[in-house]
């Protein structure tokens, strides 16, 4: 179950949009404990699920735009400006 | 003489200059206030009485000596909780930074401030790192609407909101990453002022999301909001995000008027999924302001996911170390999501941030036939303090607080002014208020702040004390 903070909301639907490669997997707890452990940050026990299910709701926002045709000259700006 | 908490900054600094009250009895009368209400409404988790009236007295000898005292001379102002303050521990709406030594120096926004004659009264409570919509902070307590103190007050900056709101102080600061000026503005019914990403220093300040923090005024009145950014807007050598252009102050013009400038309302994303009340508020203000034209912003759904996977992805490495070595000091409303965060992969991040280089393109090709947008600030007046994790709305069920963001958050991801106007008396929402956001092209808060004073002047908004 999610914390009950703030910009958690799970995105509405949306079509159109070209998809490259296969959506991305649901991350299991199995996944999170080992990305965890890839990035050093020790996990309390029971603690995965929680961490599992807000991180799915990330990669459902993420697929929105990853899954957005960009033109090739569209570029991460290093700092944002206007 | 005592002046009431009903006065405005302007007013105050007027009342003062010509000796028809003093710094220090302000200064007493808002501790007073604060004594009297604050605790019920939590939104102060530390007032700084001694300090405030060693610098009411610095304002009372500059006047009696015929000296300067400054734009905003004896304006009592409070600050949310993760602007540093010299002396006082930076808590940031957390445990952990409650144990760090205290601040060497003001961040540069209360320094500015104080600078102008402004008098520090206290520091205000947040959702914890500023992630969150909501101020229920499991730390310091939630803090309250003061319009209905069995409602949230809005986040993050609710403490900043709700002591305006009360009449505790006419002026404060808070910060706004997806929208946590403009919420709390919003749900408590005052003016909030979102300014142009890097128009106003965050020197001194605790970040959230870097790439996405901006900080700026809440106010019951539009010319103490304009008064208040006049003083802290410019460049900033301390900031690196800081832009270099000069300031240029807006209160001169606030009077005058909207002639010329193209008013549009907000289409698409930002008339959906909201109550009708905020949609009443929107078709008012439109009203007012003769607008009747419409624009949509495209791929405002994408948007607002990416702004979520920056903020969850950069909140999270802002606090990796201590999400390493002391989890279990994290606020549980928080603790979950900021390790989420630092799991998401780098490619996903840079994507989200390529996406946002080409929304902000598509934003700025629509302000080059448009002055000022208009469109919901919130899609529902306060919820309940612990309200359900979801709601319904227009027969859709949505995260209640997470939804509290839908029509801020995609303005803040490029960057944009925005300023939230209160509006009140609206069906359906009883006696709560609501807002509506005059959204600028860059570095055009003049627009707002303008739009935002003719409103004012006809009536259309206002900001009086809660009772």
């Amino acid at each position: 179950m999610p914390e009950r903070g703030g910009d958690d909301e799970r995105p509405l639907p949306v079509g159109g949009g070209r998809c490259y490669g296969r959506p991305m997997d649901v991350p299991t707890e199995a996944d999170v404990e080992r990305l965890a452990a890839a990035l050093g940050l020790p996990l309390e026990p029971g603690s995965a699920a929680a961490i599992a299910e807000n991180l799915a709701g990330l990669l459902v926002y993420a697929q929105l735009f990853v899954e957005f045709p960009l033109p090739d000259d569209v570029e991460p700006p290093p700092v944002f400006r206007l | 003489m005592s002046v009431g908490a009903d006065l405005t900054a302007a007013g105050i600094v007027d009342a003062i200059r010509i000796r028809r009250t003093s710094a220090r009895d302000v200064v007493t009368g808002v501790l007073d206030r604060i004594a009297r209400r604050g605790r019920m409404l939590n939104c102060f988790t530390r007032v700084l009485a001694e300090i405030a009236i060693a610098d009411a007295d610095r304002i009372d000898r500059i006047v009696a000596t015929g000296g300067d005292p400054g734009p905003l001379a004896g304006v009592p102002f409070a600050v949310k909780n993760l602007f540093d303050v010299g002396g006082v521990t930076t808590v940031a709406g957390s445990r952990i930074h409650a144990e760090h030594p205290p601040a060497q120096r003001d961040a540069a926004a209360v320094a500015a401030l104080r600078h102008a004659g402004a008098v520090l009264v206290g520091c205000l409570n947040m959702d914890e790192y500023a992630f969150g919509f909501t101020t229920e902070n499991t730390h310091y307590g939630p803090t309250r609407n003061p319009h209905d103190l069995t409602r949230m007050a809005g986040g993050s900056s609710g403490g900043s909101a709700a002591a305006v709101a009360a009449g505790l102080v006419p002026l404060s600061l808070g910060s706004d990453t997806n929208g946590s000026i403009r919420v709390p503005a919003a749900l408590c019914g005052v003016f909030g002022l979102k300014p142009t990403f890097g128009r106003v220093s965050r020197a001194g300040v605790v970040l959230f999301a870097g790439s996405l923090d901006h900080v700026g005024p809440l106010a019951r009145s539009v010319r103490d909001l304009a008064l208040a950014f006049d003083a802290i807007q410019g460049p900033d050598g301390a900031d690196p995000d800081c832009d270099a252009r000069p300031a240029e102050p807006t209160t001169p013009g606030l009077d005058q008027g909207i002639a010329g400038l193209r008013v549009a309302v907000a289409g698409g994303h930002f008339a959906q999924l909201a109550e009708p009340a905020a949609f009443a508020a929107v078709e008012r203000v439109a009203r007012a302001l003769g607008a009747s034209r419409r624009v949509t912003i495209p791929e405002v759904q994408r948007a607002r996911a990416a702004a979520s996977v920056i903020t969850s992805t950069e909140g999270a490495f802002n606090h990796l170390d201590d999400l390493k070595r002391r989890a279990k000091d994290f606020d549980p409303m928080t603790r979950d999501r900021f390790r989420a965060g630092a799991l998401v992969p780098a490619a996903v991040y840079l994507r989200a941030q390529r996406f946002r280089a080409w929304f902000a393109e598509r934003v700025r090709e629509v302000f080059r036939d448009v002055d000022v947008v208009v469109a919901p600030t919130t899609p529902y007046p306060a919820p309940p303090i612990g309200a359900p994790r979801t709601t319904t709305v227009d027969g859709v069920e949505v995260v209640t607080r997470g939804h509290l963001g839908a029509f801020t958050q995609p303005w803040s991801f490029v960057g944009l002014p925005v300023l939230s106007v209160p509006i009140a008396g609206l069906a359906g929402a009883g006696p709560l208020p609501l807002g509506v956001q005059l959204i600028g092209a860059p570095f055009m808060e003049a627009h707002l702040l303008r739009t935002a004073a003719r409103l004012e002047a006809e009536g259309v908004v206002a900001a009086p004390i809660a009772p």
